[in-house]
């Protein structure tokens, strides 16, 4: 479904942020993506969630050469892939109830079924009851549940999330990764980027690791060896 | 009727900036100061279009009237002096005027032949001599007017030859030297006119491109946001061009109402009496109807180019 073949990176003439990628994720796969700052996080997510192109290599989303879809099928590619932004990225003039409703609305659904399905899910997020605040007016915790919902109401083929449960607390951290967790089971392809190591490790899900532009993927319990064999050397 | 006045810009259009089922704007676009700059430009395009192009139709018109009402027309006018500069007895005028009328009357090309009556000629000189002519001591020339048949094929020269067999000193006027000088003046004119109408089109077009480019780059992210949840590009451009198209119809419809006070003072103006050479300034039906649709005509343009510019400026994101 995802496929990534010897995928390079590069802003401009500098140098490559990623280097000779090589992915494959089968349907409803979920991975943590770890690495240090600088590592190429962003530059990864921004290739999977098509808002850029590899300056090298073959990229292959949803079984679909990326370099040979024209613009609208690009477009229709894009509304199956959910992204929960670091900062958020809300329109600030729209409530949350329409932040959530608009990749529905970009889809064309109908009223009736938007207003059943994003006030059900702002319920599920514990946002109910601001649904008509704009999101100047709510705090950095919710903003990001804001930003989760719109990501998972269009039930996406692909999710991408970027840090997700950076600002809030365990309690509703974990319930998100719950809920990412049973996307996942109904067939979605999950890719977290996290720095939170207690979190990934209550889930037994594969890990890439970026290094410096290069991938490796790593199973939960040879990163924990690693990790612990680090600390012993 | 809320529908109209929101149109009109008499009241505030609630939907834009909301996004709801018919009516989508997922930018904030009635937040924009740059939404009074656009109004205010179209109205003043609306107005210089309108008063240009009544200007070229108003050209049209004269020279149409000019030389549709010189055209097969011409004047014998038998002098009071001789060649050599003497003056002739009134009765010799009088005489020879008689008698090329005879002769122009047999002519086959010629229609109509008239004899200007000494009181018609003091009509037409009085301007420049005054009322009070003395009729016993000026010398009074002898006039005929002419109507040539639609078509047909006159030998001026030998026409001038004929006439001046009777009287050496007469001369045949077919107005045509200071007609065609005055004809190509109006016609140049008529020609500036249209230039202006077709740059006053271009400065509109390039201006709300500009505008909705500041817009543009006013909300970038936004619009990258929306590129990235899948939005088309059609579906973005769908929303500007109708957000410019109701801007531009808010501030045509102002701009014409404007222009057609200016235009009904102005052909107030010039529809005195006094007037003699100019004639009075109206419009036909195509020419109404034409500066009927500008407010129409200049709203499509600006949408279109809200368009063409959206389009354009989203071909750049991946």
């Amino acid at each position: 479904m995802i496929k990534f073949e010897h995928v390079g990176l590069r802003y401009g003439i500098g140098p490559e942020v990623l280097s000779d990628i090589n992915l494959t994720l089968e349907p409803g796969a979920f991975r943590f993506l770890s690495g240090a700052s600088g590592a190429g996080k962003t530059s990864l997510m921004s290739l999977l969630y098509l808002g850029r192109k590899p300056t090298r290599g073959l990229m292959t989303i949803f079984g679909k050469n990326v370099g040979q879809q024209s613009r609208k099928q690009l477009s229709l590619m894009r509304q199956n892939i959910g992204v929960v932004f670091q900062d958020y990225r809300l329109l600030n003039h729209m409530s949350a109830f329409d932040n959530v409703a608009l990749p529905l609305r970009i889809q064309g659904q109908s009223e009736v079924e938007i207003k059943k399905n994003v006030e059900e899910l702002l319920d599920w997020v514990d946002l109910g009851e601001y649904k008509n605040a704009l999101p100047s007016t709510l705090s950095g915790g919710q903003q990001q549940r804001i930003s989760i919902a719109r990501a998972v109401i269009t039930r996406p083929r692909l999710l991408l999330a970027d840090e997700p449960t950076g600002n809030l607390d365990d309690n509703i951290g974990f319930r998100l990764m719950t809920l990412f967790d049973q996307l996942h089971k109904m067939g979605t392809t999950v890719i977290i980027a996290s720095h939170n190591v207690a979190l990934m490790d209550k889930f037994d899900h594969d890990r890439l690791i970026l290094d410096k532009g290069k991938l490796s993927v790593h199973q939960p319990t040879s990163w924990i060896a690693e990790k612990m064999s680090g600390i012993f050397h | 009727m809320d529908k109209i006045l929101r149109l009109l810009g008499l009241k505030k259009d609630r939907f834009l900036g909301i996004a709801t089922a018919k009516r989508r704007y997922d930018l904030p676009l009635d937040r924009n100061a740059g939404n009074k700059f656009v109004k205010i430009l179209v109205g003043l395009m609306t107005v210089l279009l309108m008063l240009s192009l009544s200007g070229a139709f108003a050209l049209s018109g004269l020279a149409e009237r000019w030389s549709s009402g010189l055209e097969g027309k011409a004047s014998v006018e038998i002098p009071a002096k001789d060649i050599n500069g003497i003056l002739l007895p009134q009765e010799d005028i009088k005489t020879a005027t008689q008698k090329i009328a005879l002769m122009l009357e047999d002519d086959k090309t010629i229609e109509t032949v008239t004899v200007l009556s000494e009181a018609e000629i003091i009509a037409l000189i009085s301007p420049w001599l005054g009322d009070d002519i003395d009729t016993q001591t000026t010398p009074f020339p002898g006039i005929i007017s002419l109507t040539f048949y639609k078509q047909a094929d006159i030998n001026k020269a030998a026409l001038i030859t004929n006439i001046q067999h009777i009287a050496p000193q007469a001369r045949l006027d077919t107005h045509e030297s200071w007609l065609n000088d005055v004809l190509r003046l109006t016609n140049s004119l008529r020609f500036a006119a249209y230039v202006i109408v077709l740059v006053i089109g271009l400065t509109t077009i390039v201006a709300i491109a500009g505008a909705v480019r500041a817009r543009l780059s006013a909300y970038k992210e936004d619009l990258e946001l929306l590129h990235l949840m899948g939005a088309q590009d059609n579906y973005i451009a769908r929303q500007l061009q109708r957000h410019t198209m109701i801007l531009a119809l808010q501030g045509s419809f102002l701009g014409f109402v404007f222009g057609l006070i200016l235009l009904g003072i102005m052909a107030w103006l010039l529809s005195s009496k006094d007037l003699t050479l100019i004639p009075e300034f109206t419009l036909d039906g195509g020419q109404k109807i034409i500066l009927f649709l500008i407010p129409i005509i200049i709203s499509v343009m600006a949408m279109g180019t809200a368009r063409l510019t959206v389009l354009r400026t989203l071909k750049q994101l991946p």
